[in-house]
């Protein structure tokens, strides 16, 4: 069993650390690892201790950079993490599982596993970023392994077990896999690790035993600690800072931590594993419907095998010239009428036109399907983005509109739930168009959602503010196509428009995408020229692609 | 109901031209080697073992990999460089695609003749008609992930005749499909063949023996037979024996010569065996059959050698 789950793990592992998405997550990772320890003199910082920063002692960067970690890859990394299942599910790969004596939890504690080795290998390369960081600033020569990786230990691997085991959890709940899954995850993550330093709640980043081991190293310095404030997130800060010498944590200190780290990594555990409960192992009826990324052959069941078997013995028998062996007309199934039977010289000459509207049609069906009440939401947010009245340059209903169309943008510049539907549009002319067509079509459910609020606005006289909209509008799904596109996946979009979102809704300068601080706000022009931008990186990008097919 | 012509057709002989052809993969492997061929309208059967090299240079034609040298030129026009006359007349099938499942057939059709650039009009009446030739009318609005792989395989085959295309690529058609309309998808591709430049790939030999006019055989990316069904099977002519030997015989014949089948009587095993020269006493000359030809020709090396050799 163990063996079975280890190269399951390790299979999956594989094939997701070579996909685009892993390397932008770890290349995130490794600068996250530079701007939380920068070497030259920097405003930024990922761990604030007030208007000081430690000295790069093994164990203040090991510190820094692994709680960096933890709040970057518990939200990046979840991107990457989940969509192991469904992707078994598409490739055909979870039906052959499916024939093996692999059982359910097998399964799934094989897709935590590689869950962890991929936050594993993200961590390695952290802690040897943290490690060079060291060395170069000279601020101790001292290397100290054990304090170095023990907040890696105690801390950040923890946590992302826990994100591991969510991300399989995610995976097995069928309305989770896709934006709504990213929505939701966002939350958790606002309000357990980001939450998690405000004290009061768990302490998943083991704030608590960092932040007292750093007051009695200032106590003992005789410096005052009543108003040292900690937090863990990217911020500038142009001040210059004074400097502390702490060690990090020693062995000594681990045991709060540890404990939390244990019990983090069992709930972790309980969690990857409960979705067995109702995961049905590509064995019933939904499985079905999405294994058609495989084509004709792909898209037999667990039958489909024999009915394979079958076709290549018919192969070997069947002889339309009638020159031997039985008639393949013999065998023929008498059920109802036989296709090609009708002329096909003689069907409607089809007419050559432009691709335009039709195409835009086809892809805005696309962004759709399989979300019949998303038209019913647009609805229900115009009602009350109407009744709504605006408040200065903001409307209460916007920012919340524009998260609905999330599910739909987040299938834009990518086919991966078409499979290898791109053998089929290679074939097709025109693709710069195509290409159009995909992003009107994602700008259409935009502008839907934010109509009613921007109407609104300009009827306040809020003019700016309404354009800002309609600018925040053509961007999101610029935004979304230069994602999809890059990483060929939905993921990428996934992680950073939810950040953007949340920049935007706290009105932290330049993320204000919507224009709802009013004149602080980036202008309309500036986020249209920059929707501009990303819609044309995304276009060229497919064009050097088709260029070198 | 319209005989209109096919798609990209003009009033000249349509004319495909590969021009030594190469492509080379990452990693130096070369799937297409020099592959030299001019294709006017018929049938031509694509055969070949699997690695062949015919996936990959129906991709190159059907414009969706790029060769790494050579040419290809459709009515005169290289398609690496505008492959814009050559989309809106191919229709193409791959081996291997994929769908949306949530879409409806009708809808998945819709889909692609607008990215095919039909006028709707058109496209619509077309669409159902395709429905009907594919005999899917039925389940037109059924969603695609719900259908069986021989249902995809008929959608398949509707979307690579949208357009009524004058150059037709199909990878393995028939996969999915019962007797009869395998029978039935032949004729029609022979039918098409007329006027249009059908090309066709696929294992299974008595479909290329059924369909095409002209068969070209494939082996390591090049091509090594070209010709009419008739000289493919001409040159295997003296080549084809009959042997019954008892069972236990069978695996030193099969170790000596290259078999092209047997079948078990109640005297023993019948060998059809692959040889220039009588295999053994008893043998009788047969006439060949394609699978026969086409096995002498792709058979390897060794193997063909100790044929010629005994």
């Amino acid at each position: 069993m163990v063996t079975r789950i280890g190269a399951l793990a390790l299979a999956d592992f594989r094939e997701r650390r070579r996909r685009p998405g892993y390397l932008v997550v770890l290349l995130g990772t490794l600068a996250l690892g530079l701007l939380a320890a920068p070497v030259g003199d920097s405003r930024w910082e990922v761990f604030q201790v007030t208007d000081l920063h430690g000295r790069y002692t093994s164990g203040y960067v090991g510190t820094v950079t692994a709680l960096g970690g933890a709040v970057w890859l518990s939200l990046a990394g979840f991107g990457i993490a989940r969509g192991a299942i469904g992707r078994d599910e598409q490739s055909g790969v979870g039906r052959l599982l499916a024939a093996t004596p692999l059982s359910r939890v097998g399964y799934l504690a094989g897709k935590f596993v590689s869950n962890l080795l991929l936050f594993g290998s993200m961590l390695l390369a952290l802690a040897g970023t943290a490690l060079a960081v060291q060395l170069i600033k000279g601020d101790s020569d001292r290397v100290d392994t054990v304090r170095l990786l023990l907040p890696y230990v105690l801390v950040t691997l923890p946590l992302l077990a826990a994100v591991a085991g969510c991300a399989v959890l995610f995976d097995t709940v069928p309305g989770l896999r896709g934006g709504l899954g990213a929505a939701v995850w966002f939350v958790v993550w606002l309000v357990l690790v980001l939450g998690a330093q405000a004290g009061g709640g768990p302490d998943l980043l083991g704030m608590r035993r960092i932040t007292a081991s750093i007051r009695e190293v200032l106590a003992a310095g005789g410096r005052p600690v009543d108003g040292v404030e900690f937090g863990v997130g990217l911020t500038a800060d142009n001040r210059v800072l004074g400097t502390f010498d702490w060690p990090g944590l020693g062995p000594g200190e681990a045991f709060g931590p540890a404990a939390t780290g244990v019990l983090l990594v069992g709930a972790a555990v309980g969690i990857a594993l409960i979705g067995a409960l109702w995961f049905r192992r590509f064995d019933g009826p939904r499985a079905h419907p999405a294994a058609g990324a495989g084509g004709a052959i792909g898209a037999f069941g667990p039958t489909g095998v024999l009915r394979r078997t079958w076709d290549l013995r018919l192969a070997g028998v069947f002889r339309p010239t009638g020159q031997d062996g039985p008639a393949g007309g013999a065998a023929a199934s008498s059920a109802g009428p036989a296709g090609f039977a009708l002329d096909p010289t003689r069907l409607t000459a089809p007419r050559q036109g432009r691709i335009g509207f039709d195409a835009l049609l086809g892809e805005l069906r696309i962004l759709v399907r399989g979300q019949r009440l998303w038209w019913v939401g647009v609805a229900v947010l115009a009602m009350a983005a109407a009744a709504v009245a605006p408040d200065g340059p903001s409307h209460a209903v916007l920012p919340f509109a524009m998260l609905w169309p999330m599910p739909l943008w987040s299938r834009m510049g990518h086919r991966a739930d078409g499979g290898s539907i791109d053998q089929l549009l290679g074939a097709c002319p025109s693709p710069l168009r195509r290409g159009l067509a995909g992003l009107f079509a994602g700008i259409l459910p935009a502008l839907a959602v934010a109509a009613v609020p921007a109407l609104r606005l300009a009827g306040a006289g809020q003019v700016r503010a309404a354009a800002g909209a309609l600018a925040g509008a053509l961007l999101i799904p610029a935004l979304a196509l230069l994602c999809g596109s890059l990483t060929r996946g939905p993921r990428m979009f996934q992680t950073v428009y939810p950040l953007l979102w949340y920049g935007m809704v706290n009105h932290v300068s330049g993320l204000d995408f919507l224009g709802a601080s009013g004149s602080r706000a980036p202008a309309p022009l500036a986020v249209a020229g920059l929707a501009t931008a990303l819609a044309a990186a995304a276009l060229a990008l497919d064009a050097i692609r088709h260029a070198v097919r | 109901m319209c005989g209109c012509g096919p798609a990209g057709s003009i009033s000249g002989v349509t004319e495909l031209q590969i021009l030594d052809l190469t492509k080379e993969y990452r990693g130096g492997k070369r799937a297409v080697d020099s592959f030299t061929l001019t294709l006017r309208p018929g049938v031509l059967g694509l055969l070949g073992a699997n690695g062949a090299g015919k996936s990959s240079l129906m991709r190159i034609l059907a414009t969706v990999t790029r060769p790494t040298s050579g040419r290809v030129l459709w009515e005169g026009v290289d398609i690496t460089r505008r492959p814009g006359p050559l989309r809106r007349a191919v229709g193409y099938l791959p081996q291997d695609f994929g769908v949306y499942p949530q879409l409806t057939a009708r809808e998945f059709l819709a889909y692609l003749a607008a990215a095919k650039g039909l006028r709707r009009r058109s496209a619509r009446a077309r669409i159902e008609e395709l429905l009907e030739l594919v005999n899917l009318s039925d389940a037109a609005g059924q969603r695609l992930g719900a259908m069986s792989g021989g249902m995809r395989q008929r959608v398949g085959i509707a979307q690579a005749l949208l357009n009524d295309p004058a150059l037709l690529i199909v990878d393995e058609p028939t996969v999915g499909l019962d007797p009869e309309e395998r029978l039935r998808f032949g004729s029609l591709l022979s039918g098409m063949g007329a006027e249009r430049i059908v090309v066709l790939s696929t294992h299974i030999v008595p479909d290329v023996a059924a369909t095409a006019d002209r068969i070209a055989v494939m082996g390591g990316g090049r091509l090594l037979h070209h010709g009419s069904t008739e000289e493919l099977l001409l040159s295997a002519e003296g080549s084809v024996w009959e042997l019954t030997v008892p069972a236990d015989q069978l695996p030193p014949l099969r170790s000596r010569f290259l078999l092209g089948g047997t079948t078990r009587t109640p005297q023993g095993v019948r060998a059809r065996v692959l040889s220039r020269h009588a295999p053994a006493a008893g043998a009788r000359p047969v006439p060949p059959r394609l699978e026969d030809a086409y096995l002498l020709l792709t058979a390897d090396r060794s193997a063909t050698e100790q044929v010629a050799a005994w």
